[in-house]
């Protein structure tokens, strides 16, 4: 009886040590892409494989394009607020409304092609299998619509981005 | 006074002792001893008396053994083999590390998902529009 405890121990025993082997293994084979510290653009780095002049082209990119970004959304809020106002004030299409839309689709058309600008130009600062697999993935997640069972939406709004193709940590 | 009547314990304590020493020093010429010496059974048993008994007993020696005995029993037996016992722990530790392995994949593709959608946020606009819509 003895000797069958401590077998039935040492079993248990070692399955506790190997699920926490396991468990480190799997963190060690995602190379760090769990670790909270990581910011986007170090996931980036990780998921598109660059090297580190890559990288740095793509950071100097990134800060550049980010002030532009930002005074893109405020344009964006600005007619989005101007135009709820203008929805909410009447019943019908106005003339005013119907201006604040055009306004909002030349500043969405705007900010795509200086998005889709800046996409390109990371693209080109990656290897060029990597490259054209980012240029996929942004394109998916940012212009074109995906349709998911029974409904349908766009993932430009979408919290959840799916991952980009052909690669899995 | 009655023949079941209580006495104080210590004075029954020792009747009792006194009484097992009675019986186990018994006279050889009591007549009790003698009566059931000269007793025969005259009467024959019933036809496989003795098996049925037997049946009995083991019966009841069964009973006594909770399923938990008998589990340990074959645990025991099939662990002293070394190769059960190989196997056993073969197995844990393969369970172990599967389990832990996919637990681990769990956070790693939250985590993934979440630098993903940071990503998205910081390049795209509308995306940024979308998440943070103006209260009514």
């Amino acid at each position: 009886m003895k000797r069958l405890r401590l077998i039935l121990l040492l079993g248990l025993l070692g399955a506790a040590v190997a699920y926490g082997i396991g468990y480190v293994w799997r963190l060690h084979l995602a190379d760090g892409v769990s670790s909270s510290a990581l910011d986007e653009l170090g996931w980036l780095k990780q998921e598109f494989r660059l090297s580190e002049p890559e990288f740095a082209r793509i950071q100097s990119l990134h800060a550049t394009y980010l002030p532009h970004c930002r005074a893109m959304c405020a344009q964006v809020e600005a007619v989005n607020e101007r135009l709820r106002g203008l929805l909410n004030a009447t019943n019908q299409v106005t003339p005013e409304i119907a201006k604040a839309l055009s306004e909002a689709a030349e500043i969405r058309a705007s900010c795509q092609g200086m998005m889709f600008d800046h996409f390109y130009e990371v693209s080109r600062a990656m290897p060029p299998e990597q490259g054209r697999r980012y240029l996929a993935w942004v394109q998916q997640q940012t212009l074109l619509p995906t349709y998911h069972g029974t409904g349908h939406s766009t993932n430009s709004g979408s919290a959840q981005a799916d991952a980009p193709a052909g690669h899995r940590h | 006074m009655s023949r079941f009547q209580m006495h104080p314990i210590s004075t029954a304590g020792r009747r009792t002792a006194e009484n097992m020493k009675d019986q186990r020093e018994y006279p050889a010429n009591d007549p009790l001893r003698q009566v059931l010496h000269e007793w025969r059974v005259e009467t024959a048993p019933p036809p496989r008396f003795a098996e049925g008994v037997w049946r009995r007993i083991e019966r009841e020696q069964r009973a006594e053994i909770s399923p938990w005995t008998v589990l340990g029993r074959s645990l025991s037996g099939w662990l002293a083999r070394p190769v059960f016992a190989s196997a056993y722990v073969a197995l844990l530790l393969a369970a172990g590390l599967a389990f832990g392995f996919f637990q681990a994949e769990d956070k790693v593709e939250h985590a993934s998902a979440a630098h993903r959608s940071q990503y998205l946020q910081s390049v795209n606009p509308y995306f940024v529009a979308a998440q943070h819509p103006a209260a009514p």
